[in-house]
């Protein structure tokens, strides 16, 4: 698995840096830390079943939307640029995109549909609904 | 602070499907998101769009700058 991380950032601008060689180690153990530590099941709103995608970077990186790559890159050059690697900072990366990413993937139509939503509201060509608080004082939540 | 609103109908099924105590979870980022909300994580280049993750709850939004509001898409409980 660590062979397959290094290879898989070859030619995106991420691999062939000195830290990469000691870090890769830490990372494959971070990455078995995570699965054991990291489960949290629970049932999702259309109760689809969650594809397993393995928690590498390559495997993440690949099962993301094309929309999201660049900001998965941005992020992990960011991480990885600092003079003294945050490994927490990267483990928490890579949970988190993890996450996304399945999400993305268990249905791909309402992600898009998502970012759709988020460009109308940008654009203007639709406002915002309730305020958080007006939804929660429905059921009985005072802010 | 910034006004959070519903940005989607999908999100407020959502709340409403959450349990007690992930609502607490959710008031928890909501505190958050009133003052930072762009520390969130950043799902593109460009755009204004976060995911906010916290004890089992995943909040995404966009993040509205003029207005100083940030509009929630989607809801979610952490897939894995």
């Amino acid at each position: 698995m660590v062979l397959e991380v290094a290879a898989g950032f070859e030619g995106r601008g991420v691999a062939g840096r000195p830290l990469w060689g000691s870090l890769l180690d830490k990372l494959e153990w971070h990455a078995a830390t995570g699965r054991r530590l990291g489960v949290v099941m629970t049932v999702q709103r259309h109760d689809r079943p969650h594809p397993h995608i393995e928690r590498t970077f390559t495997a993440v990186r690949a099962a993301l939307p094309a929309a999201n790559v660049a900001a998965f890159d941005t992020e992990l050059e960011a991480i990885t640029h600092a003079p003294a690697v945050d490994l927490a900072a990267l483990d928490d990366f890579l949970s988190g995109w993890l996450r996304i990413a399945t999400r993305a993937a268990a249905d791909p139509a309402d992600w898009q549909r998502m970012h759709q939503e988020a460009e109308q509201l940008q654009s203007g060509a639709r406002s915002a609904g309730p305020t958080l608080a007006e939804v929660l004082g429905r059921r009985g939540v005072q802010l | 602070m910034y006004t959070i609103r519903l940005g989607s109908d999908v999100a407020e099924a959502q709340i409403d499907d959450l349990s007690d105590a992930e609502i607490d979870v959710l008031l928890e980022i909501y505190e958050a998101l009133r003052l930072t909300p762009g520390n969130g994580r950043k799902l593109g280049p460009t755009g204004n769009m976060y995911v906010w993750d916290y004890k089992g709850i995943s909040v995404t939004y966009v993040l509205l700058d003029p207005q100083r509001e940030v509009a929630v898409l989607r809801v979610d409980r952490f897939p894995i």
